[in-house]
């Protein structure tokens, strides 16, 4: 459109010049020729139509040989220098040579020095290849060990976001765990942070998955931690409740048995007798049972700061504390993420409190002294008690919290530094705070695609989603998501066409409400790519999944080739030599889409578009964007 | 004071014969009204009742004329102890128990008494 206009008005612009220039010549040669300026115009005016048909013929003379020049030579022009950028993208994309000779001429050249400058970089990049194999074989050695360790281990930056974690930590942790991706969106907060304040220790909590015990190592020099996993081992026995109850009916029995034994006529008394007998040995078996505690060990003198620390941090309180210096060395059975949530629900009103440890018999007797009458302990502190097997109760302005402990066995320090991680991807623990300003490289993307029934979001459904991360531009091929969904009513054959699913194909998955909390959990805490992303969103929208912002491939097509007609997803592949496989699949597709997005970051640097603020406001600015469905 | 019916009568058939008047409950609330409705000398007490917690019953108690309290529980957790003793019960007794020592322990409590 844009070039249509110009062209007129060259046209426009030529036709003035000739016309003015004429004009003028017959205004000077008329001067003082009254006769014959009036004859002129007579003359004029009888053959109007004659002149005009003159006019119109130069004209089009003009018209014809303007087009060329500006369809012709200044399109291509601009549509060859597109072409070339796609070369520093892939220098094996083959520039098409169109338009007049000089400038295929030119195309040829260009063409020359992008495979000279292609060689080159296949010379450096050997030599880097060289250099990387050898860190490989290091890294390789690295993921082999934690990749068979029965324990999870994820590697996560000062912000918590994941940088390594091997199959076990992603069984523990379940989908929502991923490379770029936030633990403190997976466990508690809280805890992480008391866990990192006792790195010997190993603390107890719920996963998604189920019960872990959880140990956070910090890395030196605050470059991140290291986060060890495992299930947590379902107590093996009796649980308490079931234990009472058989005592409490032993104990029963057992009674009733001395008794019979006592009152029994003479003849029954052998009979009494054993029954007594192995009701006393079923007695002592019974007595010897205890239900395992479900709590983990922690040395006096960390607990009590850790405590402390959590109280600050949850209620700003600023607990003074003392601890007897037995009460140090004991090894106290409490989980202590659990005792200060419980801590902290009841001293929610209090403004003041006392904390003193001292070692009792067997236990770690913690009070917690108030200005006033004890305030009556929460539930959560109950039961974070009663599972490390003490007891708590009040005496006045005192709070008694009993646990199980016993002194720690001194183990030698082991000689030498500590133990040191292997980090593996590093441009993660360098993330800015604001999103608006990060750099597109340092992002984590789910790039993901739809299958649907049909192009209305209102009348037709999703039946197939797929999905893969992308960091900056690397796409992490072994993070996919990929689900084939039951849409509960026929495909109309318009779409089967497309993407080749039929309902018979598709009866028996799961309901799009079942794959959706997986779904979610893949796209948490990432930056959402897709192409053509607005119809997507429309589908995605109606099942209340809104997360913006959205980079979209096709988008970022028109804002880097706006001379090029071809925007269609396996078009921009092709170009930027993305092998074209599983299109109109959810996956493929989405694959594709971030493989083309991967290559298309340093063009869009070459532009200047460096974060992702800058992107996204150049293409808020494309007529396309408004583009609605 | 249990909810275990088989610990009750033969508790019950011994004390009586033993020579003590006996008042049964089955929950915290029945023993509760029970020791408002009279006086008694000793309280044999289950910590794990369906309603009202044996802990709980042990705090309300009035600290002048009380009776002297004897936990017999399944909760046999020495924590547990330690905090029956806190509460002022005189005497703790895991589960399961001989009713020989049992007698021994009520006869020793109530001969203060």
């Amino acid at each position: 459109m844009r070039e249509v206009l110009r062209f007129l008005g060259a046209l426009l612009l030529g036709l003035l010049l000739v016309g003015g220039v004429v004009g003028l010549a017959l205004f000077l040669l008329l001067q003082g020729e009254e006769a014959l300026a009036r004859e002129l115009l007579r003359l004029a005016r009888e053959k109007a139509p004659l002149l005009l048909f003159v006019g119109f013929l130069f004209a089009l003379v003009l018209a014809a040989l303007l087009h060329p020049l500006f369809l012709g030579y200044l399109a291509a022009t601009r549509a060859l220098g597109q072409e070339a950028e796609i070369l520093l993208a892939n220098p094996e994309h083959r520039l098409p040579l169109r338009g007049p000779l000089e400038l295929q001429a030119l195309g040829r050249l260009v063409q020359r020095l992008a495979e000279e400058k292609a060689a080159l970089e296949k010379e450096v990049e050997a030599k880097v290849e060289e250099a990387k194999a050898l860190l490989e074989r290091e890294r390789g050695i690295l993921s082999a060990l934690i990749g068979h360790l029965p324990q999870g281990v994820v590697l996560a930056n000062p912000r918590g976001q994941v940088v390594l974690y091997n199959p076990k930590a992603q069984e523990l942790l379940g989908e929502g765990l991923g490379i770029g991706k936030s633990l403190f969106g997976l466990l508690e907060p809280g805890l992480l942070a008391s866990a990192l304040k006792l790195p010997q220790e190993r603390f107890l909590t719920q996963g998604p998955k189920g019960p872990l015990a959880l140990q956070a190592v910090p890395l030196q020099g605050e470059s991140g931690f290291l986060l060890l996993l495992e299930a947590a081992r379902e107590a093996g026995g009796l649980d308490e409740a079931t234990l009472h109850r058989l005592r409490d009916k032993l104990s029963g029995l057992k009674a009733l048995v001395e008794l019979l034994e006592k009152e029994a006529p003479q003849e029954l008394l052998p009979l009494a007798r054993a029954a007594r007998e192995a009701a006393g040995e079923l007695a002592d078996q019974v007595r010897a049972l205890e239900a395992p505690p479900r709590a983990a060990e922690v040395l006096g003198e960390d607990l009590l700061p850790l405590l402390g620390e959590a109280l600050e941090r949850e209620l700003g309180l600023h607990p003074g504390f003392t601890l007897e210096e037995k009460a140090r060395e004991l090894l106290v059975r409490t989980d202590p993420h659990a005792l200060s949530q419980g801590l902290a629900a009841t001293l929610k009103e209090a403004e003041e409190v006392l904390l003193e440890g001292k070692a009792q018999e067997g236990f770690l007797r913690l009070s917690l002294l108030f200005p006033h009458p004890a305030p009556e302990p929460h539930p959560l502190l109950r039961e974070a008690v009663e599972k490390a097997g003490g007891s708590l109760w009040r005496e006045g302005s005192r709070l008694i919290l009993l646990l199980p402990a016993r002194e720690a066995p001194r183990l030698p320090a082991p000689p030498g530094p500590p133990p040191r991680a292997e980090v593996f991807d590093l441009r993660l623990l360098q993330v800015p705070e604001e999103l608006e300003e990060a750099p597109l490289e340092g992002l984590l993307y789910t790039a993901f695609d739809l299958e649907t029934t049909g192009l209305d979001p209102q009348e037709d459904a999703i039946i197939a989603l797929g999905a893969v991360h992308l960091l900056g531009s690397r796409v992490l091929r072994h993070e996919v998501y990929e689900a084939l969904v039951d849409p509960g009513r026929p495909i109309p054959k318009a779409s089967t066409e497309i993407h080749g699913l039929t309902w018979e194909m598709l009866k028996g998955k799961p309901r799009l409400e079942e794959v959706l909390p997986a779904f979610r959990a893949f796209l948490a805490d990432t930056l959402l790519l897709a192409h053509n992303g607005a119809f997507d969103m429309a589908f995605l929208r109606k099942v209340g999944i809104d997360q913006p912002p959205l980079v979209d491939t096709l988008l970022l097509a028109h804002l880097l080739f706006p001379d090029l007609k071809d925007h269609r997803l396996e078009r921009l592949a092709e170009r930027f030599g993305v092998p074209v496989l599983g299109r109109h699949t959810a996956l493929g597709d989405a694959l594709m889409t971030a493989e083309v997005y991967a290559r298309m970051i340093p063009l869009l640097k070459e532009r200047g578009l460096r974060t992702l603020g800058q992107v996204l406001r150049a293409c808020e600015k494309l007529p396309l964007a408004r583009l609605r469905y | 004071m249990d909810d275990e019916e088989s610990i009750l009568v033969p508790l019950e058939f011994l004390l009586k014969k033993a020579g003590h008047e006996v008042a049964l409950a089955r929950t915290g609330e029945e023993a509760w009204r029970l020791l408002e409705g009279g006086r008694f000398d000793l309280l044999i007490l289950d910590l794990m009742l369906p309603d009202l917690d044996g802990f709980a019953l042990l705090e309300r108690l009035p600290q002048g004329q009380r009776p002297k309290v004897l936990v017999l529980t399944a909760r046999g957790r020495e924590a547990d102890r330690a905090k029956a003793l806190a509460l002022g019960a005189e005497a703790f007794m895991a589960k399961p128990f001989g009713i020989g020592e049992l007698l021994a322990q009520v006869e020793r409590l109530l001969e203060g008494a």
